[in-house]
Protein backbone atom coordinates (compact mmCIF):
# COMPACT_ATOMS: atom_id res chain seq x y z
CA UNK A 1 0.00 0.00 0.00
CA UNK A 2 1.14 3.50 -0.79
CA UNK A 3 2.15 5.55 2.23
CA UNK A 4 0.95 9.09 2.55
CA UNK A 5 1.86 12.09 4.65
CA UNK A 6 -0.58 14.70 5.97
CA UNK A 7 0.41 18.35 5.97
CA UNK A 8 -1.71 20.98 7.68
CA UNK A 9 -0.57 24.51 7.09
CA UNK A 10 -1.77 27.71 8.84
CA UNK A 11 -5.23 26.24 9.13
CA UNK A 12 -7.94 28.41 10.69
CA UNK A 13 -11.65 27.83 10.83
CA UNK A 14 -14.58 29.90 12.06
CA UNK A 15 -18.23 29.01 12.59
CA UNK A 16 -19.88 32.39 12.34
CA UNK A 17 -18.22 34.41 15.08
CA UNK A 18 -16.75 31.41 16.89
CA UNK A 19 -13.09 30.86 16.22
CA UNK A 20 -12.84 27.06 16.24
CA UNK A 21 -9.25 26.59 15.03
CA UNK A 22 -6.41 29.07 14.69
CA UNK A 23 -3.14 28.73 12.78
CA UNK A 24 -2.74 24.97 13.03
CA UNK A 25 0.53 23.64 11.60
CA UNK A 26 1.01 19.92 11.66
CA UNK A 27 2.95 17.42 9.64
CA UNK A 28 2.28 13.73 10.02
CA UNK A 29 4.87 11.42 8.47
CA UNK A 30 3.88 8.52 6.23
CA UNK A 31 2.97 5.58 8.47
CA UNK A 32 3.08 7.65 11.64
CA UNK A 33 0.50 7.24 14.43
CA UNK A 34 -0.33 10.66 15.87
CA UNK A 35 -2.81 11.31 18.66
CA UNK A 36 -4.59 14.61 18.97
CA UNK A 37 -5.56 15.33 22.57
CA UNK A 38 -7.70 18.11 23.93
CA UNK A 39 -10.70 18.84 26.11
CA UNK A 40 -14.22 18.63 24.65
CA UNK A 41 -15.06 21.38 22.21
CA UNK A 42 -11.47 22.33 21.37
CA UNK A 43 -11.98 21.74 17.66
CA UNK A 44 -10.49 18.23 17.38
CA UNK A 45 -13.39 16.94 15.32
CA UNK A 46 -13.44 20.06 13.16
CA UNK A 47 -9.77 19.50 12.35
CA UNK A 48 -10.50 15.93 11.34
CA UNK A 49 -13.39 16.97 9.11
CA UNK A 50 -11.17 19.58 7.47
CA UNK A 51 -8.46 17.00 6.79
CA UNK A 52 -11.01 14.67 5.23
CA UNK A 53 -12.39 17.54 3.19
CA UNK A 54 -15.91 17.14 4.59
CA UNK A 55 -15.67 20.84 5.40
CA UNK A 56 -13.60 23.60 3.84
CA UNK A 57 -11.40 25.71 6.09
CA UNK A 58 -11.82 29.47 6.34
CA UNK A 59 -8.06 29.91 5.92
CA UNK A 60 -5.05 27.74 5.29
CA UNK A 61 -4.86 24.35 3.71
CA UNK A 62 -4.55 20.60 4.02
CA UNK A 63 -2.52 18.33 1.76
CA UNK A 64 -2.44 14.57 1.74
CA UNK A 65 0.56 13.33 -0.21
CA UNK A 66 0.66 16.79 -1.76
CA UNK A 67 -2.94 16.62 -2.92
CA UNK A 68 -6.09 18.35 -1.71
CA UNK A 69 -8.46 16.32 0.50
CA UNK A 70 -11.02 16.06 -2.30
CA UNK A 71 -8.47 14.30 -4.50
CA UNK A 72 -7.51 11.96 -1.67
CA UNK A 73 -11.18 11.08 -1.15
CA UNK A 74 -11.66 10.55 -4.87
CA UNK A 75 -8.68 8.15 -4.81
CA UNK A 76 -10.29 6.47 -1.78
CA UNK A 77 -7.26 7.01 0.42
CA UNK A 78 -9.13 8.15 3.53
CA UNK A 79 -10.46 5.71 6.12
CA UNK A 80 -12.95 7.31 8.47
CA UNK A 81 -14.06 6.05 11.87
CA UNK A 82 -16.09 8.01 14.36
CA UNK A 83 -17.58 7.48 17.78
CA UNK A 84 -20.72 6.00 16.25
CA UNK A 85 -20.02 2.90 14.20
CA UNK A 86 -22.36 4.31 11.51
CA UNK A 87 -23.14 0.91 10.01
CA UNK A 88 -26.15 0.57 7.76
CA UNK A 89 -28.73 -1.25 9.91
CA UNK A 90 -30.46 -2.84 6.90
CA UNK A 91 -27.28 -4.57 5.75
CA UNK A 92 -25.58 -7.50 7.42
CA UNK A 93 -22.06 -7.07 8.76
CA UNK A 94 -20.61 -8.67 5.63
CA UNK A 95 -22.79 -6.52 3.36
CA UNK A 96 -21.63 -3.42 5.24
CA UNK A 97 -18.02 -4.32 4.54
CA UNK A 98 -18.83 -5.08 0.90
CA UNK A 99 -20.52 -1.71 0.52
CA UNK A 100 -17.30 0.07 1.42
CA UNK A 101 -15.70 -1.67 -1.57
CA UNK A 102 -18.66 -1.11 -3.86
CA UNK A 103 -18.82 2.65 -3.40
CA UNK A 104 -16.35 4.61 -5.54
CA UNK A 105 -14.44 1.50 -6.70
CA UNK A 106 -10.81 2.01 -7.67
CA UNK A 107 -9.93 0.00 -10.79
CA UNK A 108 -6.71 -1.93 -10.62
CA UNK A 109 -6.51 -2.21 -6.84
CA UNK A 110 -6.75 -5.48 -4.99
CA UNK A 111 -9.47 -5.35 -2.37
CA UNK A 112 -9.28 -7.90 0.44
CA UNK A 113 -12.10 -10.39 0.78
CA UNK A 114 -14.68 -9.25 3.38
CA UNK A 115 -14.60 -12.61 5.17
CA UNK A 116 -10.84 -12.34 5.71
CA UNK A 117 -11.30 -8.90 7.20
CA UNK A 118 -14.08 -10.10 9.48
CA UNK A 119 -11.80 -12.89 10.60
CA UNK A 120 -9.12 -10.33 11.37
CA UNK A 121 -11.44 -8.39 13.68
CA UNK A 122 -12.95 -11.55 15.16
CA UNK A 123 -16.42 -11.28 13.64
CA UNK A 124 -16.49 -14.41 11.47
CA UNK A 125 -19.46 -15.83 13.36
CA UNK A 126 -21.39 -12.59 13.01
CA UNK A 127 -20.89 -12.02 9.26
CA UNK A 128 -24.59 -12.55 8.57
CA UNK A 129 -25.87 -10.67 11.62
CA UNK A 130 -27.55 -7.28 11.39
CA UNK A 131 -25.64 -4.49 13.17
CA UNK A 132 -28.37 -3.59 15.65
CA UNK A 133 -28.22 -7.11 17.09
CA UNK A 134 -24.51 -6.61 17.98
CA UNK A 135 -22.94 -4.97 21.02
CA UNK A 136 -21.27 -1.57 20.71
CA UNK A 137 -17.83 -3.18 20.71
CA UNK A 138 -18.73 -5.61 17.94
CA UNK A 139 -20.24 -2.76 15.91
CA UNK A 140 -16.94 -0.91 16.12
CA UNK A 141 -15.10 -4.09 15.11
CA UNK A 142 -17.32 -4.21 12.03
CA UNK A 143 -16.58 -0.54 11.37
CA UNK A 144 -12.87 -1.32 11.61
CA UNK A 145 -13.23 -4.18 9.12
CA UNK A 146 -15.02 -1.76 6.84
CA UNK A 147 -12.17 0.74 7.14
CA UNK A 148 -9.69 -2.00 6.24
CA UNK A 149 -11.88 -3.09 3.32
CA UNK A 150 -10.82 -0.20 1.14
CA UNK A 151 -7.13 -0.56 1.98
CA UNK A 152 -6.92 3.11 2.84
CA UNK A 153 -3.58 4.75 3.44
CA UNK A 154 -4.85 7.30 5.96
CA UNK A 155 -6.97 6.55 9.01
CA UNK A 156 -8.86 9.46 10.52
CA UNK A 157 -10.28 8.22 13.79
CA UNK A 158 -12.43 10.43 15.97
CA UNK A 159 -12.68 8.67 19.33
CA UNK A 160 -13.92 5.47 17.74
CA UNK A 161 -13.96 3.54 21.03
CA UNK A 162 -15.05 6.36 23.33
CA UNK A 163 -18.56 5.01 23.81
CA UNK A 164 -17.32 1.56 24.88
CA UNK A 165 -16.55 0.30 28.35
CA UNK A 166 -12.98 0.57 29.65
CA UNK A 167 -12.03 -3.06 29.12
CA UNK A 168 -13.45 -3.44 25.61
CA UNK A 169 -11.87 -0.15 24.70
CA UNK A 170 -8.41 -1.26 25.81
CA UNK A 171 -8.75 -4.60 24.06
CA UNK A 172 -9.94 -3.06 20.79
CA UNK A 173 -7.18 -0.44 20.87
CA UNK A 174 -4.62 -3.23 21.24
CA UNK A 175 -6.05 -5.13 18.28
CA UNK A 176 -6.19 -1.96 16.24
CA UNK A 177 -2.54 -1.35 17.00
CA UNK A 178 -1.62 -4.82 15.76
CA UNK A 179 -3.52 -4.27 12.53
CA UNK A 180 -1.88 -0.88 12.15
CA UNK A 181 1.60 -2.43 12.50
CA UNK A 182 0.66 -4.88 9.78
CA UNK A 183 -0.53 -2.29 7.24
CA UNK A 184 1.21 0.86 8.48
CA UNK A 185 -1.32 3.49 7.45
CA UNK A 186 -0.85 7.10 8.56
CA UNK A 187 -3.13 7.60 11.56
CA UNK A 188 -4.64 10.67 13.15
CA UNK A 189 -6.22 9.44 16.37
CA UNK A 190 -8.45 11.85 18.28
CA UNK A 191 -9.02 11.27 21.96
CA UNK A 192 -9.41 13.05 25.27
CA UNK A 193 -7.74 10.16 27.07
CA UNK A 194 -4.04 10.90 27.64
CA UNK A 195 -3.23 7.41 28.80
CA UNK A 196 -4.65 5.94 25.60
CA UNK A 197 -2.79 8.51 23.49
CA UNK A 198 0.58 7.62 25.01
CA UNK A 199 -0.07 3.90 24.88
CA UNK A 200 -0.91 3.96 21.17
CA UNK A 201 0.88 6.71 19.34
CA UNK A 202 4.30 7.80 18.10
CA UNK A 203 3.51 11.40 18.91
CA UNK A 204 0.91 13.18 21.05
CA UNK A 205 -0.27 16.64 19.96
CA UNK A 206 -2.07 18.71 22.58
CA UNK A 207 -4.73 21.14 21.43
CA UNK A 208 -5.95 24.17 23.42
CA UNK A 209 -9.63 25.09 23.55
CA UNK A 210 -11.30 28.14 21.93
CA UNK A 211 -9.67 28.84 19.59
CA UNK A 212 -8.00 25.51 18.98
CA UNK A 213 -4.24 25.95 18.67
CA UNK A 214 -1.42 23.50 19.16
CA UNK A 215 -0.09 23.89 22.68
CA UNK A 216 2.77 21.50 22.24
CA UNK A 217 3.63 17.96 21.36
CA UNK A 218 5.27 15.03 23.03
CA UNK A 219 7.19 12.33 21.19
CA UNK A 220 6.67 8.82 22.54
CA UNK A 221 9.88 6.88 21.77
CA UNK A 222 8.85 3.77 23.72
CA UNK A 223 8.83 0.38 21.98
CA UNK A 224 5.48 -1.42 21.62
CA UNK A 225 3.79 -3.13 23.37
CA UNK A 226 4.14 -0.49 26.06
CA UNK A 227 4.18 -1.05 29.75
CA UNK A 228 2.07 1.68 31.28
CA UNK A 229 3.58 1.07 34.73
CA UNK A 230 7.11 1.88 33.58
CA UNK A 231 8.79 5.06 34.79
CA UNK A 232 9.19 6.40 31.23
CA UNK A 233 5.50 5.93 30.50
CA UNK A 234 4.49 7.64 33.72
CA UNK A 235 6.88 10.49 33.03
CA UNK A 236 5.42 11.08 29.56
CA UNK A 237 1.93 10.93 31.03
CA UNK A 238 2.90 13.56 33.61
CA UNK A 239 4.36 15.84 30.92
CA UNK A 240 1.30 15.57 28.74
CA UNK A 241 -1.06 16.16 31.64
CA UNK A 242 0.86 19.26 32.70
CA UNK A 243 0.68 20.61 29.16
CA UNK A 244 -3.04 19.94 28.87
CA UNK A 245 -3.87 21.28 32.35
CA UNK A 246 -1.92 24.48 31.81
CA UNK A 247 -3.81 25.15 28.61
CA UNK A 248 -7.22 24.40 30.09
CA UNK A 249 -6.54 26.80 32.98
CA UNK A 250 -5.31 29.46 30.53
CA UNK A 251 -8.33 28.92 28.32
CA UNK A 252 -10.70 29.57 31.21
CA UNK B 1 -70.39 -3.49 51.66
CA UNK B 2 -69.40 -6.86 53.05
CA UNK B 3 -72.56 -8.52 51.76
CA UNK B 4 -72.10 -6.93 48.39
CA UNK B 5 -68.63 -8.29 48.27
CA UNK B 6 -69.78 -11.83 49.11
CA UNK B 7 -72.52 -11.47 46.55
CA UNK B 8 -69.98 -10.50 43.95
CA UNK B 9 -67.71 -13.35 44.91
CA UNK B 10 -70.60 -15.79 44.69
CA UNK B 11 -71.44 -14.51 41.26
CA UNK B 12 -67.85 -14.60 40.24
CA UNK B 13 -67.38 -18.15 41.47
CA UNK B 14 -70.35 -19.12 39.33
CA UNK B 15 -68.62 -17.48 36.39
CA UNK B 16 -65.36 -19.27 36.97
CA UNK B 17 -67.08 -22.61 37.19
CA UNK B 18 -68.91 -21.90 33.98
CA UNK B 19 -65.65 -20.83 32.41
CA UNK B 20 -63.90 -23.95 33.63
CA UNK B 21 -66.65 -26.12 32.13
CA UNK B 22 -66.26 -24.32 28.85
CA UNK B 23 -62.52 -24.68 28.96
CA UNK B 24 -62.94 -28.42 29.43
CA UNK B 25 -65.25 -28.63 26.46
CA UNK B 26 -62.91 -26.52 24.39
CA UNK B 27 -59.89 -28.56 25.35
CA UNK B 28 -61.79 -31.74 24.55
CA UNK B 29 -62.87 -30.48 21.15
CA UNK B 30 -59.51 -29.00 20.27
CA UNK B 31 -57.57 -32.14 21.07
CA UNK B 32 -59.94 -34.50 19.34
CA UNK B 33 -61.14 -32.58 16.27
CA UNK B 34 -59.26 -29.39 15.59
CA UNK B 35 -56.08 -29.67 13.57
CA UNK B 36 -53.18 -27.46 14.60
CA UNK B 37 -54.00 -24.81 11.96
CA UNK B 38 -57.42 -24.21 13.52
CA UNK B 39 -55.87 -24.21 16.96
CA UNK B 40 -53.30 -21.61 16.03
CA UNK B 41 -56.04 -19.54 14.39
CA UNK B 42 -58.07 -19.71 17.59
CA UNK B 43 -55.04 -18.57 19.53
CA UNK B 44 -54.38 -15.69 17.19
CA UNK B 45 -57.93 -14.31 17.22
CA UNK B 46 -58.24 -11.15 19.26
CA UNK B 47 -60.95 -12.44 21.60
CA UNK B 48 -61.30 -9.21 23.57
CA UNK B 49 -61.98 -7.37 20.32
CA UNK B 50 -64.54 -9.96 19.25
CA UNK B 51 -66.18 -9.74 22.67
CA UNK B 52 -66.39 -5.97 22.50
CA UNK B 53 -67.92 -6.10 19.02
CA UNK B 54 -70.52 -8.66 20.06
CA UNK B 55 -71.31 -6.55 23.14
CA UNK B 56 -71.83 -3.38 21.11
CA UNK B 57 -74.07 -5.16 18.60
CA UNK B 58 -76.03 -6.75 21.46
CA UNK B 59 -76.67 -3.40 23.13
CA UNK B 60 -77.57 -1.80 19.80
CA UNK B 61 -80.01 -4.60 18.98
CA UNK B 62 -81.63 -4.43 22.43
CA UNK B 63 -81.95 -0.64 22.32
CA UNK B 64 -83.58 -0.67 18.88
CA UNK B 65 -85.96 -3.51 19.81
CA UNK B 66 -86.99 -1.98 23.16
CA UNK B 67 -87.46 1.46 21.64
CA UNK B 68 -89.27 0.21 18.54
CA UNK B 69 -87.10 2.49 16.42
CA UNK B 70 -88.27 2.37 12.80
CA UNK B 71 -85.76 0.83 10.39
CA UNK B 72 -85.68 3.95 8.16
CA UNK B 73 -84.18 5.90 11.08
CA UNK B 74 -81.93 3.40 12.77
CA UNK B 75 -81.94 -0.24 11.73
CA UNK B 76 -81.14 -3.04 14.17
CA UNK B 77 -77.93 -4.98 13.46
CA UNK B 78 -80.00 -8.04 12.54
CA UNK B 79 -81.74 -6.00 9.82
CA UNK B 80 -78.39 -4.76 8.54
CA UNK B 81 -76.89 -8.25 8.51
CA UNK B 82 -80.00 -9.65 6.82
CA UNK B 83 -79.57 -7.09 4.05
CA UNK B 84 -75.85 -7.80 3.95
CA UNK B 85 -76.32 -11.53 3.39
CA UNK B 86 -79.19 -11.14 0.93
CA UNK B 87 -77.16 -8.73 -1.22
CA UNK B 88 -73.71 -10.06 -0.45
CA UNK B 89 -72.65 -10.50 -4.10
CA UNK B 90 -73.72 -6.97 -5.07
CA UNK B 91 -72.08 -5.41 -2.03
CA UNK B 92 -68.84 -7.31 -2.52
CA UNK B 93 -68.77 -6.35 -6.19
CA UNK B 94 -69.32 -2.70 -5.26
CA UNK B 95 -66.67 -3.02 -2.57
CA UNK B 96 -64.26 -4.53 -5.08
CA UNK B 97 -64.76 -1.62 -7.48
CA UNK B 98 -64.21 0.92 -4.69
CA UNK B 99 -61.17 -0.97 -3.41
CA UNK B 100 -59.61 -1.05 -6.88
CA UNK B 101 -60.18 2.68 -7.33
CA UNK B 102 -58.80 3.40 -3.87
CA UNK B 103 -55.69 1.26 -4.37
CA UNK B 104 -55.06 2.76 -7.82
CA UNK B 105 -55.40 6.25 -6.33
CA UNK B 106 -53.19 5.30 -3.40
CA UNK B 107 -50.48 3.99 -5.71
CA UNK B 108 -50.68 7.11 -7.87
CA UNK B 109 -50.72 9.47 -4.88
CA UNK B 110 -47.82 7.66 -3.22
CA UNK B 111 -45.83 7.67 -6.46
CA UNK B 112 -46.40 11.40 -6.97
CA UNK B 113 -45.62 12.20 -3.30
CA UNK B 114 -42.43 10.12 -3.43
CA UNK B 115 -41.35 11.58 -6.75
CA UNK B 116 -41.76 15.13 -5.45
CA UNK B 117 -39.86 14.29 -2.26
CA UNK B 118 -36.98 12.82 -4.29
CA UNK B 119 -36.98 15.86 -6.56
CA UNK B 120 -36.74 18.24 -3.58
CA UNK B 121 -34.03 16.11 -1.95
CA UNK B 122 -31.81 16.37 -5.02
CA UNK B 123 -32.69 19.93 -6.03
CA UNK B 124 -33.33 21.86 -2.86
CA UNK B 125 -34.05 25.07 -4.74
CA UNK B 126 -37.31 23.47 -5.96
CA UNK B 127 -38.60 23.10 -2.41
CA UNK B 128 -40.45 26.40 -2.05
CA UNK B 129 -42.20 26.16 -5.38
CA UNK B 130 -43.20 22.50 -5.06
CA UNK B 131 -44.32 22.87 -1.47
CA UNK B 132 -46.47 25.97 -2.15
CA UNK B 133 -48.21 24.15 -4.97
CA UNK B 134 -48.65 21.01 -2.86
CA UNK B 135 -50.13 22.99 0.03
CA UNK B 136 -52.45 24.81 -2.37
CA UNK B 137 -53.76 21.50 -3.74
CA UNK B 138 -53.96 19.97 -0.30
CA UNK B 139 -55.92 22.96 1.04
CA UNK B 140 -58.60 22.84 -1.67
CA UNK B 141 -61.54 20.88 -0.19
CA UNK B 142 -61.73 17.55 -1.98
CA UNK B 143 -65.52 17.71 -1.80
CA UNK B 144 -65.34 20.77 -4.10
CA UNK B 145 -62.99 19.15 -6.61
CA UNK B 146 -64.80 15.83 -6.88
CA UNK B 147 -67.93 17.08 -8.77
CA UNK B 148 -65.77 19.09 -11.19
CA UNK B 149 -63.71 16.01 -12.00
CA UNK B 150 -66.88 13.96 -12.43
CA UNK B 151 -68.24 16.50 -14.93
CA UNK B 152 -64.97 16.48 -16.84
CA UNK B 153 -64.14 12.79 -16.73
CA UNK B 154 -67.50 11.05 -16.44
CA UNK B 155 -68.92 8.35 -14.18
CA UNK B 156 -66.01 5.92 -14.67
CA UNK B 157 -63.13 5.21 -12.30
CA UNK B 158 -60.84 8.05 -13.51
CA UNK B 159 -62.17 10.86 -11.28
CA UNK B 160 -62.17 8.52 -8.24
CA UNK B 161 -58.57 7.58 -8.77
CA UNK B 162 -57.59 11.23 -9.14
CA UNK B 163 -59.52 12.35 -6.04
CA UNK B 164 -57.89 9.56 -4.02
CA UNK B 165 -54.46 10.49 -5.32
CA UNK B 166 -55.05 14.15 -4.43
CA UNK B 167 -56.02 13.11 -0.92
CA UNK B 168 -53.05 10.80 -0.39
CA UNK B 169 -50.02 12.41 -2.00
CA UNK B 170 -49.45 15.10 0.63
CA UNK B 171 -48.79 12.99 3.76
CA UNK B 172 -46.50 10.77 1.67
CA UNK B 173 -44.61 13.82 0.36
CA UNK B 174 -44.12 15.28 3.84
CA UNK B 175 -43.09 12.03 5.51
CA UNK B 176 -40.81 10.89 2.70
CA UNK B 177 -39.06 14.26 2.66
CA UNK B 178 -38.62 14.16 6.44
CA UNK B 179 -37.28 10.61 6.16
CA UNK B 180 -34.84 11.43 3.36
CA UNK B 181 -33.46 14.26 5.48
CA UNK B 182 -33.38 12.38 8.78
CA UNK B 183 -30.38 10.31 7.71
CA UNK B 184 -27.83 9.86 10.49
CA UNK B 185 -25.04 12.46 10.33
CA UNK B 186 -22.32 9.91 11.18
CA UNK B 187 -23.50 7.70 8.32
CA UNK B 188 -23.45 10.66 5.95
CA UNK B 189 -19.89 11.56 7.03
CA UNK B 190 -18.71 8.01 6.41
CA UNK B 191 -20.30 7.86 2.95
CA UNK B 192 -18.81 11.24 2.04
CA UNK B 193 -15.36 10.16 3.25
CA UNK B 194 -15.55 7.46 0.55
CA UNK B 195 -16.52 10.09 -2.00
CA UNK B 196 -19.97 8.56 -2.50
CA UNK B 197 -22.10 10.37 -5.08
CA UNK B 198 -25.41 11.97 -4.04
CA UNK B 199 -27.14 9.13 -5.91
CA UNK B 200 -25.22 6.50 -3.92
CA UNK B 201 -25.97 8.32 -0.67
CA UNK B 202 -29.64 8.37 -1.64
CA UNK B 203 -29.83 4.69 -2.58
CA UNK B 204 -27.74 3.37 0.31
CA UNK B 205 -28.78 5.63 3.17
CA UNK B 206 -31.65 8.03 2.50
CA UNK B 207 -34.05 5.66 0.76
CA UNK B 208 -33.81 2.68 3.17
CA UNK B 209 -33.69 5.06 6.13
CA UNK B 210 -36.90 6.78 5.03
CA UNK B 211 -38.89 3.55 4.98
CA UNK B 212 -40.19 3.85 8.57
CA UNK B 213 -41.42 7.37 7.76
CA UNK B 214 -43.01 6.17 4.55
CA UNK B 215 -44.89 3.38 6.28
CA UNK B 216 -46.11 5.78 8.97
CA UNK B 217 -47.62 7.86 6.14
CA UNK B 218 -49.13 4.79 4.45
CA UNK B 219 -50.87 3.75 7.67
CA UNK B 220 -52.64 7.10 7.68
CA UNK B 221 -53.23 7.32 3.97
CA UNK B 222 -54.37 3.71 3.34
CA UNK B 223 -57.80 4.01 5.00
CA UNK B 224 -58.02 7.61 3.74
CA UNK B 225 -57.81 6.31 0.17
CA UNK B 226 -61.10 4.42 0.59
CA UNK B 227 -62.77 7.57 1.88
CA UNK B 228 -61.49 9.45 -1.16
CA UNK B 229 -62.89 6.86 -3.54
CA UNK B 230 -66.30 6.75 -1.78
CA UNK B 231 -66.61 10.55 -1.68
CA UNK B 232 -65.86 10.70 -5.38
CA UNK B 233 -68.45 8.00 -6.04
CA UNK B 234 -71.11 9.99 -4.19
CA UNK B 235 -70.64 12.72 -6.79
CA UNK B 236 -71.76 10.36 -9.51
CA UNK B 237 -70.67 6.86 -10.35
CA UNK B 238 -71.83 3.87 -12.35
CA UNK B 239 -70.72 1.42 -9.66
CA UNK B 240 -68.99 1.18 -6.27
CA UNK B 241 -69.84 1.40 -2.59
CA UNK B 242 -70.31 5.17 -2.76
CA UNK B 243 -72.96 4.72 -5.41
CA UNK B 244 -74.62 1.97 -3.36
CA UNK B 245 -74.65 4.31 -0.38
CA UNK B 246 -76.04 7.16 -2.41
CA UNK B 247 -78.84 4.94 -3.78
CA UNK B 248 -79.67 3.69 -0.29
CA UNK B 249 -79.64 7.23 1.00
CA UNK B 250 -82.03 8.57 -1.64
CA UNK B 251 -84.41 5.65 -0.98
CA UNK B 252 -84.06 5.99 2.81
CA UNK B 253 -83.01 2.33 2.80
CA UNK B 254 -81.10 2.47 6.06
CA UNK B 255 -80.23 -1.24 6.33
CA UNK B 256 -78.63 -1.00 2.88
CA UNK B 257 -76.73 2.15 3.87
CA UNK B 258 -75.44 0.52 7.05
CA UNK B 259 -74.53 -2.66 5.20
CA UNK B 260 -72.41 -0.60 2.79
CA UNK B 261 -70.77 1.14 5.74
CA UNK B 262 -69.94 -2.25 7.28
CA UNK B 263 -68.33 -3.44 4.05
CA UNK B 264 -66.36 -0.20 3.84
CA UNK B 265 -65.14 -0.61 7.43
CA UNK B 266 -64.08 -4.18 6.67
CA UNK B 267 -62.15 -3.07 3.59
CA UNK B 268 -60.52 -0.23 5.48
CA UNK B 269 -59.34 -2.60 8.21
CA UNK B 270 -58.01 -5.01 5.59
CA UNK B 271 -56.06 -2.23 3.85
CA UNK B 272 -54.58 -1.10 7.16
CA UNK B 273 -53.58 -4.62 8.16
CA UNK B 274 -51.97 -5.23 4.77
CA UNK B 275 -49.84 -2.11 5.22
CA UNK B 276 -48.87 -3.20 8.75
CA UNK B 277 -47.76 -6.64 7.55
CA UNK B 278 -45.81 -5.10 4.65
CA UNK B 279 -44.16 -2.79 7.15
CA UNK B 280 -43.05 -5.75 9.26
CA UNK B 281 -41.48 -7.34 6.22
CA UNK B 282 -39.69 -4.23 4.99
CA UNK B 283 -38.48 -2.95 8.36
CA UNK B 284 -36.92 -6.23 9.42
CA UNK B 285 -33.92 -4.58 11.06
CA UNK B 286 -35.90 -2.70 13.70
Amino acid sequence: MKQIDIRVSELSHRYGRTHALKSINLHIQPGEFVSLVGVSGCGKSTLMRLIAGLQTATEGGVWLDGQLPAAARAAKQIGWMAQQAALLPWRTVRENVQLAQKINPQPGTNTPHPDNLLKMVGLTEFADAYPLTLSGGMQQRAALARTLATGTAVWLMDEPFAALDELTRELLAEELLQIWRQFRPTVLWITHNLHEAIRLSDRVVVLTPRPGTIAGEIAVPLPRPRDDTSAEFQDLLRQARALLRQEVVHGD
Amino acid sequence: MATEKTGYTELHRGDTEFHRENQKKLRFSSTSFAPSAVKSFLQRVNWSGVGLLVGVFGLWETAVQLNNTPAYLFPAPTAVFRYLFLHLADLLLAGGVTLLEAVAGLVLGTAVGLALAVLITFWQQLEQGVMSLAILIKSTPIIAIAPILTIWLGFGPAPKVIVTALLTFFPVLINALTGFRAVDGALLDWLRSLNATPQEIFLQARWPGARPYLFAALRVVGPLALIGAVVAEWMGASSGLGRAMWLAYTNLNMPALFAAVFVLTGLSTAVYQTIVSLEKRFLFWE
